[in-house]
């Protein structure tokens, strides 16, 4: 019974393994970099807030506060900026 | 053939895929061949479906009681409950690697699921890494260390588990424990796929901080969970020992809470990325570190050490790991290099690098103290051990800095803080450290540690108020919302700042709590006659009598005790001691009594004949605290580790200065 049940694991864990192997896919860019664009957008807004929470609890200097909100905005400073392909 | 036959095909099969899994996600990515990557995946669910085959083989004995296993032989016994059978699973050895070996699998499906599909092209370099360390694992498994070793003349009844292991906080402080050791690979994988493919942007890093935020969250439960273990079970009145093992737990956690700081700067600033890679491949190298540590007795002597095969795999997988990993930061380097620099000394950036070096202070001291008696034993013959006092004395200095450093740390802004609204920030939390100190002295509370430990929670309590009641006013002032909702809103739209407002408020109460009771414990060793009331402190306690019973195999002593605090009765209280006839073991049950201002622990030591009994009395002030922040803690780590929306930009501020605390 535990020989059966070996021989019919090591058969399907084989097929199931190998399969795709069988159909070739072909690799589809774009999407990643698409993801990439987003998340810098999502970074931005994010140090955006924390620039305006720091302005907001006392933290920041009217001066600081627009030098660093003018640095983001115009992209001078970005966080998160993807390093991209080394 | 046999079910154990059928466990060590499931093991040995899922090594084989596993080694297929590395060698396809490699030439998979390299070819960038979808199918062959996918072929690899297919492996590592292969993999894991036969490892919980192998699991449930070795539950099904444990829970069955199968005596032809050395496994159940050694951690089950007749009078052992059920429920102990099946956690003795990872009682020992070979059951705890099956474990490793299994949560890896459960981890490496579920990280290749997620990052499939923001990160595909990090996907085959995160499979090849776990497909590494899985097939590790599964190596030691067939070959160094199998749980399905069969005996052909089973005995009627085994050893079964170390008595003191037989504890509910036993049961699950091995698995939590193991979840944060082994959810260390994740972030480990993902950093090396970055460097090794070269998809170095930030977004790779931050999806690491978030599988190494809960590898923390659990890292910090198993420590908790042992604490309490140590605190009710052990019999000693503490909970922390600086034991080898319980280091082993502590290394990688203070590496990890290290990288949850700096890699904040690599998320706001694009810097830091070489220390934040440093960072993750350490806190993963300590995680195995600590297997081989507690799995290769080279604890118990170095020479137990060496006539085992076991730790050397480990000490050789470890350096193979090191020595990739490294080799590829040195690779990337110059593509590591930070984009932003450091606009002012004072600034968040700053105090984060500083809080950095105090937790890589407290780590390597605390790694050269573990390491200490292996090392002495190899080089003189003769195992020293640094002992307690090492640790406190090290460790508490560096431990107050990153105290003042979580108070000051937010109260400084990214970038630059100007030195007039540092000053202002500063007045409410300091005043309040100060009136915690003066209080206290004017209390006639004298240590000078003690003091200062509890005026810097204070000024860091007064911090995380200020900061909560800040952002609250902030959002009151752009609706009309209510406080309780303001505040609601504010953490949950803020999930990652408020988060970890109220870790830090856990853990504030877990330094309150160690210090008061690290500091102000008292004890007193007394034996007593039936009907003798003793005294420690406020508490009275009464000896009625000694009793005799027989429990699971062992014999149980019991001393009937009756406590009273400053004349309010607290009840029946029972002391035993356990003596196990088979193991020649015995357990303590301590008689506690937990309030918020103290801990009455009471254990039975010692009894004569004519019903005498000796009594170890202590008082524990503010433990309770410590467990309390270990729920805070856990409350803040839910909050953070909830997903964040897409963050709407706050409304921009009227520059007049009107409404804004930050004015000119």
């Amino acid at each position: 019974m535990i020989d059966i049940a070996i021989i019919v694991l090591a058969a399907a864990a084989a097929v199931f393994v190998l399969a795709p192997l069988r159909h070739p896919v072909a690799a589809s860019p774009g999407g990643e970099d698409r993801d990439q664009i987003r998340r810098q957008e999502d970074a931005v807004s994010q140090a955006l807030r924390d620039i305006e929470l720091d302005y907001a609890t006392g933290k920041l200097s009217r001066e600081d506060y627009r030098e660093f909100r003018a640095r983001v905005e115009s992209g001078t400073e970005t966080p998160m900026r993807g390093g991209g392909s080394a | 053939m046999t079910m154990a036959d059928l466990g060590r095909f499931a093991l040995m099969a899922a090594l084989i895929l596993a080694l297929y899994a590395l060698v396809a996600a490699i030439l998979g990515g390299r070819a960038r061949r979808p199918e062959v990557v996918v072929s690899a995946v297919r492996a590592l669910e292969a993999t894991a479906l036969l490892e919980v085959l192998a699991a449930a083989l070795l539950w099904l004995a444990l829970g069955t009681r199968n005596y032809a296993f050395q496994y159940v032989i050694s951690h089950v016994s007749n009078a052992q409950p059920l429920l102990y059978d099946l956690t003795s699973f990872w009682g020992g050895m070979e059951g705890s690697l099956l474990l490793w070996a299994l949560v890896l699998s459960g981890y490496t499906l579920l990280a290749v699921w997620s990052i499939s599909r923001e990160h595909p092209r990090l996907v085959p370099g995160v499979a090849a890494a776990c497909a590494a360390v899985s097939g590790f694992f599964l190596f030691m498994l067939t070959a160094v260390a199998s749980p399905f070793v069969t005996t052909p003349f089973p005995p009627a009844d085994g050893r079964g588990m170390n008595p003191l292991l037989l504890n509910p906080w036993m049961a699950i402080h091995p698995p939590t424990l193991y979840l944060g050791y082994v959810g260390l690979t994740v972030p480990f994988a993902i950093v090396v796929s970055s460097l090794a493919t070269g998809r170095l942007e930030d977004g790779g890093i931050l999806l690491a901080r978030r599988w190494m935020l809960w590898a923390w969250y659990c890292l910090s439960m198993g420590l908790m969970f042992g604490a309490k273990w140590s605190y009710v079970v052990l019999g000693w009145g503490g909970y922390w020992a600086w034991d080898p093992v319980e280091n082993a737990a502590l290394m990688p956690w203070l590496v990890s809470t290290a990288f949850l700081h700096s890699v904040m700067i690599q998320e706001r600033r694009a810097m830091l990325k070489k220390w934040n890679a440093v960072l993750v491949i350490l806190a993963f190298g300590l995680s195995i570190f600590g297997t081989f540590l507690t799995r290769s007795g080279v604890l118990s002597s170095i020479h137990s050490f060496t006539q085992s095969p076991l730790g050397a795999f480990f000490l050789a997988f470890l350096a193979f790991l090191l020595l990739a990993a490294f080799s590829l930061v040195a690779w990337r380097w110059e593509s590591l290099r930070g984009e932003n620099e450091l606009d002012a000394a004072l600034s968040r950036e700053s105090a984060f690098l500083v809080n950095n070096v105090l937790f890589l202070s407290v780590a390597f001291s605390v790694f050269l103290g573990t390491v200490f008696p292996i090392v002495s034993e190899v080089l003189t013959g003769r195992a020293v051990n640094v002992g307690p006092p090492f640790f406190d004395h090290v460790v508490g200095p560096l431990a107050l800095g990153i105290l003042v450093l979580m108070g000051v740390g937010p109260l400084i802004a990214w970038r630059r803080a100007s030195a007039l609204n540092l000053r202002r920030n500063f007045q409410a939390p300091g005043a309040a450290g100060v009136l915690v100190g003066a209080g206290l002295l004017a209390l006639g509370v004298r240590p000078p540690g003690a003091v200062l430990a509890f005026a810097l929670c204070g000024f860091v309590a007064g911090t995380i108020a200020l900061e909560f009641a800040r952002g609250v006013r902030v959002r009151r002032a752009h609706g009309s919302e209510g406080v309780g909702r303001a505040l609601v809103s504010l953490v949950l739209r803020n999930r990652g700042r408020y988060g970890g407002y109220v870790v830090h408020l856990g853990i504030l109460l877990l330094f309150a709590g160690i210090t008061g009771s690290s500091v102000f414990a008292t004890q007193r060793l007394v034996t007593v006659q039936p009907g003798e009331t003793t005294a420690i402190g406020e508490y009275r306690v009464r000896f009625d009598s000694l009793s005799q019973s027989t429990r699971g195999g062992a014999l149980v002593i019991t001393a009937h005790l009756r406590g009273t605090a400053g004349g309010r009765d607290l009840g029946p209280l029972e002391a035993r001691r356990s003596l196990f006839l088979t193991s020649q073991e015995s357990t303590t049950d301590v008689a506690l009594r937990s309030t918020p201002r103290d801990d009455l622990y009471i254990t039975l030591t010692g009894w004569t004949q004519d019903g005498r009994a000796t009594l170890r009395l202590l008082v524990n002030p503010l433990v309770m605290w410590m467990w309390v922040g270990g729920l805070v803690l856990s409350l803040g780590a839910i909050i953070t580790l909830l997903p964040e929306r897409r963050p709407a930009p706050l409304p921009v501020p009227d520059l007049s200065g009107a409404w804004s605390p930050g004015g000119p």
